[in-house]
Formats: C-alpha cells, sequence, structure tokens
C-alpha cells in the first residue's frame, strides 16, 4: 500500500510540476490543429497530415527531455502492440502505430549521431 | 582459410544448390518478364550488335548490350555442352549463391574488425534467403540480383577505405571492377539501394569529423571510380550515351508521361506503410495479385504474423543492447540507413509520400524510381541482415559466459552453436517457397514459368537460324491481342516477350512494344487484310519484305482478356493463296510465297508516291496494278522529302481522307479545362494577371482563336462549378460577363481567320465547333433549374445566342460528313495532273453503275468500269495542286431482315423482339433506328444490343428505357464492336409486380439496322514508266551491307527493309537523301556515279571501340591490382 502511495504521490509531484509544459503541450497541439487547417494553409495538411503531430512532438522533445532509451523502448514495445492489431486487422491503426514507431526510432538514431564523433572506448 | 570460415562458406554452397529442387521432370523455366532464352549462345552473340532482327521490323538495342556478361553466363555454361534445363540449374545456383557470399565477405570482415563470434552466417543466410529475392526470383530476375550482390561489396571496399585499410586507388579500382562485371545489365533505377546506402556513408564520413582534407578525398575517391568505370564501361556506354539521351523522354511517354507515372507510383505505393516495410512486406504484388502463390500464408497466419513483427524488433534491438564502442557506430549507421531507406520504400504512400511526389516531380531522372520498393529495397534488406546478426551475435555472446548455464554444467559454447544454427534454420523456413520453387507459378493454378517446351519448338528455331532462312523475313499468325500484347501457348508459355524472339535470331514479326506507331498500324492493316482474304494482303506483305509465314497452332487465342483471332482464320486464306507450306514442325507450320519478294534491301530507280495516311498503303496494295517491288513514299510530318522524289517519281495516289465518316464525335475531357483557381479566391488576380500576359504573347490569328476558344470553355465550366457551389449574385455575373468577353474576342478573331479562305484549316475547324458544342451543353447544364435571378438568366440566354452566332459561322465553313449517305473527302493534290478516279464501296448494298459526287462544287455522275473484284474506274478527273473538297453519295443497305413493323405487348407470349443476328469486326459501328409509338397502357420497356450470345437481362435496366409515347418517335443509336462479334437488337417489357397494371403495347417500325461504312477513292496518275533497276548486295553483319548498284547513271532509291532508324548510314556518299519507304523502312536516294555503296548501322562502331577501350582497361586494371598485390 506504501509503494502504491508513493507512487501516486511521486506522480502526482510529476504532474504538478509540469503541469504548465503539459497544458502547453495540449494547447500547442490544437492551436496547432486549428492552424493547419486554415484556408490555404491546410493544402500542406492535404500533402502532411501529421505536422500538427510533428511540431507537438519536438515541442515535447524540447520541454521534457525524455530519456532517448525511453524512447526507444516504446518504439520497440509498439512492435508488440502492433501484433494484437494486425491480428484483428485494424490496418488503419496498425499503420498510425508504424509511422510512431518510425518517429520514435528516427528520433533515437538522431538523437545518437553525436556518438559518432567521440573516440572509441 | 579458417575451419570456421571453410565450413560456413560450404554451408552457403549447399544452400546455393537449392534452385536443384525447382526444376520437375524436363521442366525449364521460361517465359513472363524472364527474358530467359531457348539458345543462350545465339541469343548472346545477337546481343553484341547495337541493331538486332528479331523484333519487329529490326530494332535498335544498344539498350541491351550492358547485358554482355548476364547472358555472357548462360552462353558460357552453354558452350560447355549442357542441356539447356542443366543451364538454367547452373546459372541459377551461381546467381542463388553469390549474395550469400558476397554479404559473408562484408559479414566476415566485420566480424574480423568487431570481434563477432556468431554473426557472418546468419548475416549472408539472411541476404540470400528473404522475400525480396522471392520476388525477383519470380521472373529470375538476374539484373536485380547483380546488384543485390554487388552492395555488400562495394560497402565492404568503403569501410576499408575509411579505417585506411586500403589505398583510393586500389578502392577504387575494386569498387569499379565490381560494377563493371555486376552491373544490372545498366538499369540505373535498380542502382537506388546502392546509391542510398553510399550516400548515408558519405554522411556519416563528415558527422564523423568534417574537413576539407575529408572532403577532397571523398572527392577525389569517387572521380577516380567515376574515371575508371567510365573506361571499363565503354562497351556500353559509348552507344548507350546516344541511346538515354534520346530515350529519356519518350521513356516517360511510354510509362504514360509524368501523370502515368505518379497514377502508377500511388498504385505500387499503396500497401508500403511504414509497419509492412518494418516487417519487410508491403511488396505491392503480395496485395494486388490475388492468386499471389504464397503472399497469403504470410499475411494470415497468426504464427508468420508474429515473426514479421519479431523482425524489426529485432533488428533495432541492438540499439538498445550496445551502448559504446566502434560496434554500436556501426549499429547508428545501418540503422539509420534502415529508417532512411523505408522513406524511399514507402514511395507516395503517407505520411511522407508528397516529398516523393515532390523528387518525382522536379528532380531530374528520379523519374526513372516509380517503383520504389523494388529499386531501394536491398539497402533496407542489407541493414537489416547486418542488425539481426548484430542482435544474435549479441545474445549468443551473452549466452557462453552465462554464469548460470556453467553451473548446470551446459556446455555452453554447444549451446550457443546449436541456437546459432537453429537460427539459421529459421531463417530459410521463413522462406520456404525457395525451397519448392511455388514462386514460379505465379498465378496459382493457372500460369507458371515451369514449362515443358515440345520438341517441334527447338526444331523450329534450329531451322530457321540455318543458313537460307536466317534473312527470310516471316509474319507470326495468328497475331497477338493488340492492346496488351501477350504472346501465350497451350503449352503454357506466356510473356510480353515474342516466343520467337527468344528462340531464333531470324527476323519473324510479332506485332510489339518496340514499334512505331505506323509499323503497328501497318501490320495491324496486313493482319486485317489476311484475316478477311483481301486480295491485297499478298502484295502489301510483299511491299514489307515478309517472304514467309508462321502459322502457329498452339497460339492460345482465347486467353481471357486477351483474346485474338483463332488461327484457322488465317489457315484458310494461306490454304486459299498461292502460297506453299515448306515445312511443318508439330503445330507450327510455315508457308513460303511461291514468286519472288523483295530482298532486305532493292534498288529502284523509281519511287511510287502515296499521299495519304501510311495505312493507306494497304488501299493501294488492294490495287490491281499495284507493284509490290516498286518502293513506296509516303510524306508525313517527320519524313518530308517530297522535291527529291518528286523528280523519280513513278506512280502517284491521292488518297482522300473522309471527314467524321464514321459519325463518332470527339470526347472534350473538360477537367483538364476546369480552373482549380476561380473568382473569389485571394490567388485570383494572379491567374488574371497570367492570362493576360499570355495574351498578349499571341500574334498570330490563329493562336488568337485557339486561345479565345478554350478562354470561354474554362469561363462556361468555372461558371457551372460557382454555380453549382452556389455562389453569391455578384460572382455569377462577373463570370458570366467574362464568359461574353471571350465569346466577343473569339467572334473578331474568327472573323480574321476565315476571312483568308486559304489558311483555313478544317481539323481546327472541326476542333473549334467541339467545343462550341460542349459549351452549349454546359450552357443547358442544369443551370435554369439552379438559377433564380433573372439577369443572371438573361445575361446566360444573350450568351447563347452569341455562341449560337459563331457556331453557325463555323458550320458554314466547316467540311464535315453529318450524315450516312453523303461523305465528304479532303484531297491535298501536290501536282496539277490528270488522274483516274477509283472507288471501292465497303457494301455490296445496290448495282455500282453509277455514282454520284461534288467535287469543289461541281457536281459528277460517273459510270463505273469494274477493274477488279472490288475496285471500280469512275474515269479521269484533273486535280489542280492545293486542296480540294469532295463528297461522294453513298447507297446504305438495311442489314435488318425481319418484318418491318412490330407490335409488342406486356403479355408473357410476345414481350420480347429479337433482331436478327448481324455479325461484325471489331471497330465497326453500326447504326440501329426505327420509329415507336405506345398503343396501350404504361408498362416500361427496355431496349438492348446485346452479342449474339448473351440473353437479356430483365433486370439490368440501366440506360435502355424506351420511352414511347402515342405519336411516333424516332429512336437512333450507334453500336461499337469492341471485338469480332456477331449482336442484334432486342426489346423487352419489363414484368410487373403491380397486378393492377393494364396490358401494355407498342409498336415498332421502319428499323434499321446499318454499318456505318466508309468507301475507299484513290486519285491515280501514272508519270512516266522507267525500267528499274537490278541490284546485288552482301550482308556482312546484320549491322552492315554492301550494295553495288549496277553501271547506269540515273538517281536510283536504295532501301534497307529494316525498320527506318537515322543511324543507319550509306557510307562514303554525301549526297544522299535519306527518307522512309514502305512506311516503316529505310530509303536513300543516290546519284549515279556510285557503283558501289556500303549500309552501315553507325551505333554499331562505338560499340567495337567502346568493347577495345572496355577490353584494354580490364587488362590494365587486372595488371595493375597484381603488381601491386605482389609488391606486398
Amino acid at each position: 500500500m506504501n509503494r502504491v502511495k508513493k507512487y501516486l504521490i511521486r506522480k502526482y509531484n510529476w504532474y504538478s510540476s509540469n503541469i504548465q509544459k503539459i497544458i502547453f503541450v495540449v494547447g500547442l497541439y490544437y492551436i496547432l490543429s486549428y492552424f493547419v487547417g486554415l484556408p490555404y494553409i491546410n493544402l500542406s495538411t492535404l500533402l502532411f497530415s501529421f505536422l500538427p503531430y510533428f511540431f507537438d512532438w519536438i515541442a515535447i522533445l524540447i520541454l521534457f527531455k525524455p530519456k532517448k532509451e525511453l524512447i526507444l523502448k516504446v518504439g520497440l514495445l509498439l512492435f508488440t502492440v502492433d501484433y494484437f492489431f494486425a491480428l484483428v486487422r485494424l490496418n488503419s491503426t496498425l499503420e498510425i502505430l508504424g509511422e510512431v514507431s518510425y518517429l520514435m526510432i528516427g528520433t533515437y538514431v538522431i538523437l545518437s549521431l553525436r556518438e559518432l564523433r567521440t573516440k572509441n572506448t | 582459410m579458417k575451419k570456421k570460415t571453410l565450413f560456413e562458406f560450404i554451408i552457403i554452397f549447399i544452400l546455393g544448390l537449392i534452385p536443384l529442387l525447382w526444376f520437375h521432370g524436363d521442366q525449364i523455366i521460361l517465359g513472363h518478364d524472364s527474358g530467359l532464352t531457348l539458345f543462350p549462345i545465339s541469343h548472346f552473340t545477337d546481343r553484341l550488335y547495337a541493331w538486332t532482327q528479331r523484333i519487329g521490323f529490326g530494332n535498335d538495342q544498344t539498350y541491351a548490350i550492358p547485358g554482355f556478361f548476364i547472358h555472357g553466363l548462360d552462353a558460357l555454361v552453354s558452350s560447355l555442352g549442357f542441356k539447356l534445363q542443366s543451364v538454367q540449374k547452373i546459372v541459377f545456383i551461381f546467381w542463388f549463391v553469390l549474395p550469400g557470399l558476397t554479404m559473408y565477405y562484408f559479414a566476415s570482415s566485420l566480424s574480423k574488425k568487431l570481434k563477432l563470434k556468431y554473426f557472418a552466417l546468419p548475416v549472408a543466410i539472411f541476404y540470400m534467403f528473404n522475400h525480396f529475392l522471392l520476388q525477383g526470383w519470380f521472373v529470375a530476375e538476374r539484373t536485380k540480383f547483380s546488384v543485390y550482390a554487388a552492395l555488400p561489396l562495394i560497402m565492404t571496399f568503403l569501410f576499408d577505405w575509411e579505417e585506411k585499410r586500403r589505398s583510393t586507388l586500389k578502392t577504387a579500382l575494386y569498387i569499379s571492377l565490381t560494377i563493371f562485371f555486376l552491373n544490372g545489365e545498366a538499369g540505373l533505377p535498380l542502382f537506388g539501394g546502392l546509391f542510398l546506402s553510399v550516400f548515408v556513408f558519405i554522411i556519416f564520413y563528415f558527422i564523423k569529423e568534417f574537413s576539407l582534407q575529408r572532403l577532397l578525398k571523398v572527392i577525389k575517391l569517387f572521380v577516380i571510380i567515376f574515371a575508371i568505370s567510365v573506361l571499363l564501361n565503354a562497351y556500353w556506354l559509348l552507344p548507350y550515351g546516344g541511346y538515354l539521351l534520346q530515350s529519356y523522354a519518350s521513356a516517360v511517354a511510354q510509362a504514360g508521361g509524368l501523370n502515368g507515372v505518379l497514377g502508377w507510383l500511388n498504385y505500387v505505393s499503396q500497401d508500403s506503410s511504414f509497419i509492412n516495410i518494418f516487417r519487410l512486406q508491403g511488396i505491392p504484388e503480395w496485395y494486388l495479385n490475388p492468386s499471389h502463390p504464397y503472399a497469403n500464408i504470410f499475411l494470415r497466419n497468426i504464427f508468420l504474423i508474429a515473426v514479421s513483427f519479431l523482425i524489426p524488433a529485432v533488428a533495432f534491438l541492438p540499439l538498445y543492447l550496445v551502448r559504446n564502442g566502434e560496434l554500436r557506430k556501426k549499429i547508428i549507421f545501418f540503422s539509420f540507413l534502415a529508417l532512411f531507406s523505408m522513406f524511399f520504400i514507402a514511395g507516395s504512400h503517407p505520411p511522407l509520400g508528397a516529398i516523393y511526389v515532390f523528387l518525382i516531380n522536379f528532380l531530374p531522372g528520379f523519374i526513372a524510381f516509380r517503383n520504389p520498393l523494388y529499386k531501394f529495397a536491398p539497402a533496407l534488406w542489407f541493414s537489416y541482415a547486418i542488425l539481426i546478426g548484430f542482435t544474435i551475435n549479441h545474445v549468443l555472446q551473452r549466452i557462453e559466459t552465462e554464469e548460470k548455464l556453467k553451473k548446470i554444467r551446459l556446455n555452453s559454447r554447444i549451446f550457443s552453436y546449436v541456437f546459432y544454427f537453429t537460427i539459421c534454420i529459421g531463417i530459410i523456413l521463413y522462406s520456404f517457397p525457395f525451397l519448392s520453387g511455388s514462386f514460379f507459378d505465379y498465378i496459382k493454378g493457372e500460369r507458371s514459368m515451369r514449362v515443358n517446351v515440345p520438341q517441334y519448338i527447338f526444331d523450329f528455331g534450329k531451322w530457321s537460324e540455318s543458313k537460307e532462312r536466317l534473312n527470310t523475313k516471316v509474319l507470326a499468325l495468328p497475331p497477338v491481342n493488340p492492346d496488351n500484347k501477350i504472346d501465350a501457348y497451350t503449352w503454357g508459355y506466356w510473356s510480353l516477350s515474342s516466343l520467337t524472339s527468344l528462340l531464333t535470331n531470324a527476323p519473324i514479326i510479332n506485332e510489339s512494344n518496340y514499334m512505331s506507331k505506323d509499323e503497328i498500324s501497318l501490320i495491324e492493316t496486313l493482319y486485317k487484310m489476311i484475316k478477311n482474304d483481301d486480295p491485297g494482303w499478298k502484295n502489301l506483305a510483299k511491299l514489307l519484305g515478309i517472304k514467309s509465314f508462321l502459322l502457329r497452332k498452339d497460339f492460345t487465342w482465347n486467353l481471357k482478356g486477351s483474346p485474338t483471332d483463332n488461327p484457322s482464320i488465317y489457315e484458310k486464306t494461306l490454304k486459299n493463296s498461292d502460297l506453299s507450306m515448306v515445312k511443318k514442325f508439330g503445330s507450327w507450320e510455315v508457308y513460303d510465297f511461291g514468286d519472288d519478294v523483295n530482298n532486305n534491301i532493292i534498288t529502284s530507280s523509281r519511287v511510287n508516291y502515296l499521299v495519304g495516311d501510311v495505312t493507306d498503303l494497304g488501299k493501294v496494295a488492294s490495287l490491281p496494278f499495284f507493284n509490290s517491288k516498286e518502293p513506296v513514299y509516303v510524306p508525313t510530318a517527320t519524313n518530308h522529302n517530297s522535291e527529291d522524289i518528286l523528280k523519280i517519281r513513278n506512280e502517284l495516289f491521292l488518297v482522300p481522307s473522309c471527314v467524321y465518316c464514321n459519325l463518332q464525335h470527339k470526347f472534350i475531357n473538360t477537367d483538364l479545362f476546369t480552373s482549380l483557381i476561380t473568382r473569389g479566391s485571394i490567388f485570383y488576380p494572379l491567374i488574371e494577371l497570367k492570362n493576360k500576359f499570355t495574351e498578349k504573347k499571341i500574334t498570330s490569328i490563329p493562336e488568337k482563336v485557339n486561345f479565345y476558344l478554350y478562354s470561354s470553355l474554362r469561363s462556361i465550366l468555372v461558371f457551372d462549378k460557382l454555380v453549382s457551389e452556389k455562389r453569391d449574385f455578384n460572382l455569377l455575373l462577373a463570370e458570366i460577363n467574362d464568359y461574353g468577353k471571350s465569346l466577343n474576342n473569339l467572334e473578331e478573331s474568327l472573323k480574321n481567320y476565315l476571312g483568308n479562305k486559304e489558311d483555313i484549316d478544317n481539323d481546327f475547324l472541326l476542333d473549334a465547333a467541339e467545343v462550341l458544342g460542349r459549351e452549349k451543353t454546359e450552357i443547358f447544364a442544369g443551370n435554369s433549374s439552379n438559377l433564380s435571378s433573372g439577369e443572371i438568366l438573361n445575361s446566360l440566354n444573350q450568351r447563347y445566342n452569341d455562341l449560337q452566332r459563331i457556331k453557325n459561322e463555323i458550320d458554314k465553313n466547316i467540311w464535315q460528313t453529318s450524315d450516312e449517305t453523303n461523305k465528304k473527302f479532303l484531297i491535298n493534290s501536290n501536282t496539277n495532273a490528270q488522274f483516274e478516279l477509283l472507288y471501292r464501296p465497303k457494301t455490296s448494298s445496290s448495282s455500282m453503275d453509277e455514282v454520284n459526287l461534288i467535287l469543289d462544287d461541281i457536281n459528277y455522275k460517273f459510270k463505273t468500269t469494274q477493274i477488279s473484284e472490288q475496285w471500280f474506274s469512275l474515269g479521269k478527273i484533273f486535280l489542280s495542286k492545293g486542296p480540294h473538297r469532295m463528297s461522294i453519295e453513298y447507297p446504305i443497305k438495311n442489314l435488318y431482315t425481319g418484318s418491318s413493323s412490330v407490335k409488342l405487348n406486356s403479355s408473357a407470349d410476345a414481350s420480347c423482339f429479337s433482331s436478327n443476328r448481324i455479325k461484325g469486326q471489331k471497330n465497326d459501328i453500326y447504326r440501329i433506328s426505327f420509329q415507336h409509338r405506345r398503343l396501350l397502357g404504361s408498362r416500361k420497356f427496355f431496349l438492348k444490343v446485346l452479342p449474339a450470345d448473351t440473353k437479356y437481362n430483365l433486370l439490368d435496366t440501366r440506360n435502355s428505357m424506351l420511352d414511347s409515347t402515342s405519336i411516333f418517335d424516332n429512336y437512333s443509336t450507334d453500336y461499337l464492336l469492341t471485338e469480332d462479334e456477331s449482336f442484334y437488337l432486342t426489346i423487352c417489357y419489363f414484368p410487373s409486380t403491380d397486378k393492377e397494371d393494364f396490358v401494355s403495347s407498342i409498336e415498332l417500325k421502319d428499323i434499321n439496322i446499318r454499318k456505318i461504312a466508309i468507301p475507299d477513292v484513290v486519285f491515280y496518275n501514272l508519270s512516266s514508266s522507267q525500267n528499274s533497276s537490278e541490284s546485288k548486295f552482301d550482308k556482312i553483319s546484320q549491322t552492315e551491307y554492301s550494295v553495288s548498284l549496277g553501271s547506269d547513271n540515273r538517281k536510283k532509291a536504295i532501301v534497307l527493309g529494316e525498320s527506318y532508324n537515322k543511324n543507319w548510314i550509306l557510307e562514303n556518299t554525301k549526297d544522299n537523301i535519306k527518307f522512309t519507304v514502305n512506311g516503316y523502312a529505310n530509303g536513300w536516294i543516290v546519284n549515279g556515279d556510285k557503283q558501289e555503296v556500303v549500309i552501315k548501322y553507325k551505333l554499331q562502331d562505338f560499340v567495337n571501340f567502346g568493347f577495345a577501350i572496355s577490353g584494354v582497361s580490364f587488362i590494365l586494371s587486372i595488371l595493375y591490382l597484381s603488381v601491386i598485390s605482389r609488391k606486398k
């Protein structure tokens, strides 16, 4: 019970300290969604419907600075989730999850590129 | 060699023997898109030339020369005396094992550097056994395998160079030699995966450290690679360079233009989502071919689905498992390469597809990558193989050092090796179709590339290559289906490549996509004439140099989706003629002309002249006095040496063109003229500006008429769009005013255009009439019901009156057939001369004693004289030089033979009326007309024109209701035959379930079914009869002939019976004029002073020179490398 309590407190504290960032990210998403729906700008979403999510993802990376290992783990674990969607043939969901995996693994690889400059240990 | 390496090497070799499992009995692999031949040696020798006689009327094949090594290997194995099946087995083993070996070389090199114990073998096996190669083996795509095998080698050399293990020059030599041998038959798009891998290598090279020195080093390496590769590949680069420069535009056009490419791209990219590509799926055929031999198993089996998700997880796991060191850098490299290649493989599929489409649109040359998966996938499979290898190695090395295993006294090393080989077996099993070769059965139970070729096919092949037959031009019968040109036989062969082109180098003509439009028209005309036993077919065949006919009774003429003619139709014609069967090979029969036929080279001191279309050669060839030994010149837009040819012309044929004689009007695709940006948009001023700018630039009157004509069409389409969008009053009014302005400008410019009678182009007026007719339709298109404003309706009415006025003005000047009896012709005479008027009616309706015609407003009544079975002479008539208009009164015949008046009622026993069956040919048009009225009741009657073997479907009432009233109405419809068929007219009562419905009846009268036929007319003039000259020629090779012209000093025409190509030249004769003759061949006019000339295909010199450069460069490269290695 104590562990659960500790966990909840930890989560609560995390949300309390990051509430502004969370609101910003959520707000940014809505603003971007509205913005890309405006006449003529909506031409860009016709080609790249993921743009609001992409900019939101960049905002998350900047604001929350998640560990890149966590990003990779989620990207890889999604393949397990995908399997169940594949079994029930929910192809549209599967496709979106595939794109998320691509984004996550891609982010991890790009963030790792700086390692190439380090000398071998 | 280490024991382990040797052992793994042997395993790869043993696995390489898997192709032996694919052959059963005497089967060989043939057909589809494989390009595998029946006689590899002669096929290879033919490919050493820049010109081949195997295809069409002869064809340039510089594009095929890069296949030197691929086809050379087949020929080499065949020359060792093996049977065809054994040749294929050996060649397949080579191509199967090669990617495994090159990948093993790369993986071994990596494992040495990074000390990876359990790595090389699974990596090599994964690279050998996978879905990408499986799909390639569908058509035994050796070009793909060669580039695929080259990729690991080139990457090894690049990594070694980066680590300074090899000098820049040596690296460049190794890479160039790899590309020299494994060149993918110069199919540049196949290098897509290699390009990506090299590109990522360069990115990483600079990410690690960027300096000017490193930049120069990279530039140096690639400049040397380029230079050596150019020298090594000179044998195909020299001739192919010229071909590439010409072919880019035509290749794009062949693919359906840019729009066609984008359409295709979307089609093949529809299933290449990231999730499918991650799982190494998304191969278009898996989803587009419902009869795919194994795709459904992978898409539906839950175990295999689970494995497919395991693959990406295992591939990207090393990113998580390995956190530092050189290995980590390699993992990042290959992960980046995998993700980068995925973007390209996905093609136009969302979410990033728009970028790919942008590259196709704007990056020069990128249009070649219209099949993204097949072109870029090697980079993904390459990186996945390495990444999966890293994971396997990591896991097994962990197991080996695992303390827990040691505790239970299990030999961890043995355990690791068992696991190692289990994984290898697992990889092979995951690609299980390799084990049976089931992928060759590409439409399960229906089509397969594994065929048993009948012995008579081989016998014919050998016979046709004999000395006396090798230069005999043969026409293959029956023809292939002209739409898809599929060559298929009852014993299983199916391909777009004609079987004869894989069987022999003899010139056997099949209709093919390699032919020009004119050649296709000519050959289709000939086929049609043979089919109908038209008396002129032998003349036309002789004119085309055809000496022999190959009747293939085993041809699958009734193939679903690709029907053609029954061989028996042609057999009947051949047997009715004076041709003799010279040889029979099983189901294949060869018929030859008994008398002389034109050789491949003829000379003549006179040339006949035909003003008309190339297909009109069929008409003039059927004239009783036509001499097929004399060449015929047909001037076209690209073939215009008229003045020079007129100097030696003999007979002149003017074939008038019948304008709209089939009474079918052009279809205007309004989507092409509907503006996206319309009035009301903030971008509209830009459109206005652009229009003003275009208007200002126009200077000539016809261009002005054209501009205002299409402006008016755009304007009325925009108006309709605004109406349908229910836009406000002012916008509509402004648009209708714009339309009015366009019409006024059109009227004014048209007045100027029509003022100068000499410049009036009838075709242009026909187009204008069509456009204005379409505008008329658009004005009425629901506008009256959708518009409520009186002001707009008045304005629209005014515009309609303007439009009608303009149309009347055009109609006054236009020359076109508007009914079935008065056929309107246009003639353009190139000389003032007296002509004999020849006439061939296409109907046997009435007696042909008299023909009434109007020529340039003068009435003529001609008595006819029959000069042959089909042709009549109408007498002499003078034509001045220039255009003329002619109208011929043409009798029509009613083909309906039943009662002229019919009553139909809704009682069960007489509820349907059917006409007699009428037999017609493909593209014939029939007009069906009658009068009808309702006698009783209100029940519905429906009308259909149906093929003879189809019964009326009472439920199918689409577009077929007969709307009768109590007064007689006319009904008329046209029926176009899409194939040779019999058809009939039927009218039926639609059964009603309403019991209280009254009995209904209708009456039909004047029932008429007639063919809309076009009579043939020829104006004939004979200039002066001179003796034709004889010549002798020697065929030095298929690209060179020596011709002796005789000693008389007259001008002469030389005809080479190969498809026209500007690279065919007369050597050492400057004063010659080149032109297309007989509708397809190369012709020259030479002065009489020459007694001997050489005809040469110019590009062959390039080939010979290129081979010399390549040979010397190769020897020098090998010498350098051996000297260097000896020094070491």
